[in-house]
């Protein structure tokens, strides 16, 4: 088992939780923890890909960490509204329907998990309810599924690329 | 300036009814928006400001000449009310009578243009079209910013206490998807965030008064 499967995992343990004195609280940390299931699922597969070249103690790490939360914001809605990506992608895109449903299906996934994941971080005002987060974790194992198809197409891989290279994406804000 | 101004205050007034002030959400049902308007303390749409700045001129070619004098009409019925407010004293429920049937009915005329509420209205009419499954009883919006700053907008499918299981679980994320898609017509460049609840859950956010 990966980290992100474990996280995944416990996101659905802390969701289940039979305090009710808990129960924001523990749906709150279970939203965190999904959506960091997900992040490390895709920043482990990108930095992997690169790290795997290099015989440097510790590379992989640090690749991950260059990867920022408003990197895989920018890269997810590139990929969900076919904007300011490369010609070539965007006919890949177009001739790979499947993979591409796939694609903007986690991408759209990432986003919905990253906002709420803010919220419930953050925003001490917002309240959270059971299915609503019961909701988010079956859309999370869902994006799960779809990166297993995905990732080692090649729309898998320009979606790693850009994660890894987001300043490529034309009109990228960092 | 004045067709902005109009929509600001009609917006600002709508308080807890407006989706911009409602941070978990509001349905936009009309018995809902009643329901709030008419609870105590929130009586703040009932105010000169409201209609401050309106003139039916910046509307002509936005609305039809039927809703635009209806508008008309809501705005002068609206602004007699308001005028008969008397400085610090409390609003009586006869002034919240008069005046309740005008602002819901600008609300109405104006939802096309206030944030929040076209995109609700949209969804209403796919689920009476069937474009959208039975159990779904209603949706609650909040407009604002996502954590970026970019411009968003929230929607909560509210379904029914019975329908939250596994079935409905393993279509979930289709089901979004679809929402998502009937919504890009109305969707003016905001990030759109598919939630789903069930209606006790929404009840019991509603009768504890979160916003």
């Amino acid at each position: 088992m990966s980290l992100a499967d474990d996280l995944l995992d416990l996101a659905e343990l802390l969701a289940n939780t039979g305090s009710p004195q808990l129960e924001q609280a523990s749906l709150r940390r279970s939203i965190s923890t999904c959506y960091y299931a997900l992040f490390h699922l895709l920043l482990e597969d990108a930095s992997r890909s690169v790290a795997i070249q290099f015989d440097i103690p510790g590379v992989q790490a640090r690749i991950l960490r260059s990867i920022t939360h408003k990197d895989l914001k920018t890269v997810s809605n590139s990929f969900i509204s076919n904007n300011n990506l490369p010609i070539l992608i965007k006919s890949l895109m177009n001739s790979h329907k499947s993979d591409t449903n796939e694609i903007v299906r986690i991408a759209k996934i990432v986003c919905r998990l990253q906002e709420t994941r803010e919220e419930a971080d953050y925003e001490t005002e917002t309240n959270f309810t059971r299915t609503e987060v019961a909701a988010l974790i079956k859309s999370t194992k869902d994006a799960f599924q779809a990166w297993a198809h995905v990732r080692e197409k090649p729309l898998g891989r320009a979606y790693l690329f850009y994660l890894l290279y987001p300043k490529l994406i034309s009109g990228a804000s960092r | 300036m004045a067709r902005e101004d109009f929509l600001l205050y009609l917006d600002q007034a709508a308080g807890a009814a407006s989706p911009r002030q409602a941070k978990n959400g509001v349905r936009l049902d009309p018995t809902r928006i009643e329901e709030l308007l008419r609870k105590d303390g929130h009586t703040q749409w009932l105010s000169r400001r409201t209609v401050k700045g309106f003139d039916p001129k910046d509307y002509a070619n936005i609305l039809s000449d039927v809703e635009l004098e209806n508008l008309k009409r809501d705005v002068a019925g609206f602004g007699k009310v308001a005028e008969s407010l008397g400085g610090k004293q409390k609003t009586t429920d006869q002034q919240i009578e008069d005046g309740l049937p005008h602002f819901l009915s600008m609300l109405n005329i104006m939802s096309p243009f206030l944030d929040g509420f076209n995109e609700y209205k949209t969804l209403k009419v796919a689920l009476k079209q069937e474009k959208l499954p039975s159990y779904i009883k209603d949706f609650a919006v909040s407009v604002g910013e996502d954590w970026t700053g970019d411009p968003a907008i929230k929607i909560w499918v509210i379904i029914d206490d019975d329908a939250a299981d596994e079935s409905f679980y393993k279509g979930v994320s289709d089901l979004g998807g679809e929402i998502e898609e009937i919504l890009e017509s109305v969707n003016s460049g905001r990030h759109t965030f598919i939630y789903f609840r069930t209606f006790s859950e929404q009840r019991e956010l509603e009768e504890a008064g979160v916003r």
